[in-house]
């Protein structure tokens, strides 16, 4: 199936509008990588890239 | 399964379920996530009741295994450095 996108898109974005895009859930972790991650959803491992 | 594994998995499982129970805060009717919260919730208690059978009480105003006794005050204090399992530094 096509690569699941971790949140949902942001439409009619307005100028100085900060928005925080819709969690979809794709995968969770493992268990213990996720308490050593600090979350449970892939996604929100180091955003900052 | 020993003590040290019953409360490592306990930590993971605990973690988890509050993991999951944040994003059903926002997305409450996710029913796989409902599903796989459940699972992690009733494994963790299954533990819960194994551990005490095993080990004594986790907790002095609740129990998960059916004891006559009152054992809270016999066992190491959780606080004792001995009774605490390291769970950084493994794999």
């Amino acid at each position: 199936m096509a690569e699941c996108k971790p949140y949902a898109d942001i439409t009619n974005v307005m100028l100085a509008q900060a928005y925080v895009p819709y969690q979809r859930i794709c995968t969770l972790m493992e268990p213990v990588a996720a308490l050593k991650a600090g979350t449970v959803f892939p996604e929100l491992v180091d955003v900052y890239k | 399964m020993d003590r040290d594994s019953i409360l490592k998995r306990l930590t993971v499982l605990d973690f988890l379920a509050v993991d999951l129970q944040l994003y059903l805060d926002s997305h409450p009717d996710c029913t796989d996530t409902i599903k796989k919260y459940n699972e992690v919730v009733s494994e963790a208690d299954g533990l819960r009741e194994q551990y005490e059978n095993l080990f004594g009480p986790l907790f002095s105003y609740r129990s998960y295994s059916k004891r006559d006794e009152f054992n809270w005050t016999d066992d190491p204090w959780p606080w004792e450095n001995s009774f605490n399992f390291e769970i950084g530094g493994e794999s």
